[in-house]
């Protein structure tokens, strides 16, 4: 039989649970930038820390490594923003203008040729890909219309990512202060699991995302295929996907490849690479940087991409993985904590 | 003398003011714990950020035997008694400035005994995530606090050592023909 306790447990987690669901649903936008600038705190928080140790006060700490950061951050925008527009525009060429008007229908014959056994006849690529790709360039062109939104967005972001770092323990503090005495040892052993767990995950899963996509900017380089800093970036973000991410940017850099040059002749390399840097990840890169346990199973990645897309589109496909983790590492740090206190058995 | 009735204008809005509230100045009381011996008005002030106070009604269990350790308390106003729920015996009764629990500050292993407001009671606590934080980003007073720890740990095992010999001759004697 359940305990008061207990039962006043599973109800507090089933308000503050279903209180979570509510403010996502309402104020989705301001959750969503409270949870980045999170991110972004714990991503900067233990060069903070590092400062801090060496005798700098925690205010300018803090100050030095925001503007540092946002000064990175700045750079590489500046850098690498003019390279993946270029690299847009030309893509963009090529499909409506150049060679693709050439290159797709010799593609098309060339399938229609290989496969006929299997009852290809026609396959209207031309219409099809022109299609898929102004669809792109539309959302690109609405996201850009949200400019002020965005901008807003991004401020307030910023800001709020100075006061986590300046303040968070402060505001950690506090809001421990508030549990029952009868709770509080339990929250805050759960509160410090669950902080340092997430910023090694989310550290982790940044960092590998990073390698990822500077290790096959570099191989599409090298490889001469064409737009290699924008399937760089799709590599990088797409690692965020676990099982789908990498296929689906070695997919896309087969395609531009083809679209292109019109040839199939770089598509084995290009898998042969992106196989080697998937291994690479697997072997080397993934262990230095994410723990194990936060390993989620193959079907609940699935369901957590369908549901993320049919939610949030193509940015809750994305996204959905790594909020999945976040979850998977709060509940089971509160799951042991309850445990180890013997709220629940 | 601190009825405002009888105070000049000046002494009583500088007391309003600018006095500090005794029961917030917790220097004086962090000083006299050996534990924060030696550190600075600074350091203490640094201590003092990381530490949660907390108020208990007489009565109330502070922590319970068998709970996983997470840290000491330091008695800044009331009394605690110390009690083996499973002896169902009172250990020892604490007061303002005393301490307990630092044995958990090194480990998660459960608590031998509970702790429990004797009175209404205030306490400050000091947690491992604390001190690991302490120890990171102000690693100077971090080694000094566990440098004091480790010396009353020591201090304490050499006196259970001595306590051990001793019982170990009595029963030695005893066993004697």
């Amino acid at each position: 039989m359940m305990t008061n306790t207990k039962i006043l447990i599973v109800l507090l987690f089933l308000i503050v649970a279903a209180l979570l669901a509510l403010t996502v649903y309402t104020i989705g936008s301001i959750v969503a930038m409270f949870l980045l600038a999170m991110l972004f705190a714990f991503v900067i928080g233990p060069a903070v820390d590092w400062l801090e140790s060496h005798g700098i006060p925690r205010m300018v700490a803090s100050t030095v490594m925001f503007l540092l950061s946002l000064g990175a951050f700045g750079l590489v925008f500046y850098v690498i923003s003019p390279l993946v527009y270029e690299q847009l525009l030309s893509l963009q060429e090529r499909v409506s203008f150049g060679e693709m008007r050439k290159s797709i229908p010799q593609l098309e014959r060339e399938l229609v040729r290989h496969f006929s056994f299997l009852g290809v006849r026609k396959l209207h690529l031309t219409t099809k890909i022109e299609d898929l790709i102004s669809t792109v360039f539309d959302n690109v062109l609405n996201i850009a219309s949200g400019l002020v939104g965005i901008v807003i967005f991004v401020v307030m972001t910023l800001i709020s990512t100075f006061f986590l770092l300046k303040d968070g323990r402060k505001l950690k503090k506090s809001l421990i202060e508030i549990v029952p005495n009868q709770f509080f040892e339990m929250s805050l052993s759960i509160v410090h699991k669950i902080d340092w767990s997430l910023g090694a995950y989310l550290r982790g899963i940044l960092m590998d995302a990073f390698v990822i996509g500077l290790l096959t900017t570099f191989a599409m380089w090298l490889l001469d295929v064409p737009n290699f800093v924008l399937i760089g970036l799709v590599a990088a973000f797409a690692n965020l996907v676990p099982y789908l991410g990498p296929p689906t940017a070695a997919l896309t850099a087969s395609t531009i490849s083809v679209i292109t040059l019109g040839t199939f002749t770089q598509v084995p390399l290009i898998l042969v690479t992106f196989t080697l840097i998937r291994l690479l990840d697997d072997s080397v890169v993934q262990p230095l940087t994410i723990s194990q346990s936060v390993k989620l199973h193959p079907l609940t990645i699935i369901f957590t991409i369908l549901i993320g897309a049919q939610l949030f589109g193509l940015f809750g496909m994305l996204f959905a993985v790594p909020v999945a983790g976040v979850v998977k590492v709060v509940a089971s740090e509160l799951f042991l904590g309850l445990k180890r206190y013997r709220a629940v058995y | 003398m601190n009825d405002p009735e009888t105070q000049s204008p000046q002494s009583f809005l500088w007391g309003n003011f600018f006095q500090r509230d005794p029961e917030k100045d917790i220097f004086t009381l962090l000083r006299g714990v050996p534990i924060f011996e030696g550190l600075s008005r600074s350091d203490l002030k640094a201590v003092e950020r990381i530490l949660h106070r907390r108020k208990y009604h007489a009565g109330e269990y502070i922590f319970r035997e068998g709970d996983p350790g997470l840290g000491m308390y330091i008695i800044e106003k009331g009394e605690v008694s110390i009690v083996s729920e499973s002896r169902s015996t009172e250990i020892s009764r604490l007061g303002k400035g005393e301490f307990f629990g630092e044995m958990a500050l090194f480990n998660e292993r459960p608590r031998s005994a509970s702790a429990l407001a004797y009175e209404d009671t205030k306490c400050f606590g000091f947690f491992q995530p604390d001190l690991s934080g302490l120890l990171e980003t102000r690693p100077r007073i971090g080694v000094k606090v566990v440098a004091k720890l480790a010396s009353i740990l020591a201090e304490r095992l050499y006196k259970a050592n001595a306590e051990n010999v001793r019982l170990i001759s009595r029963l030695a004697l005893k066993d004697m023909p």
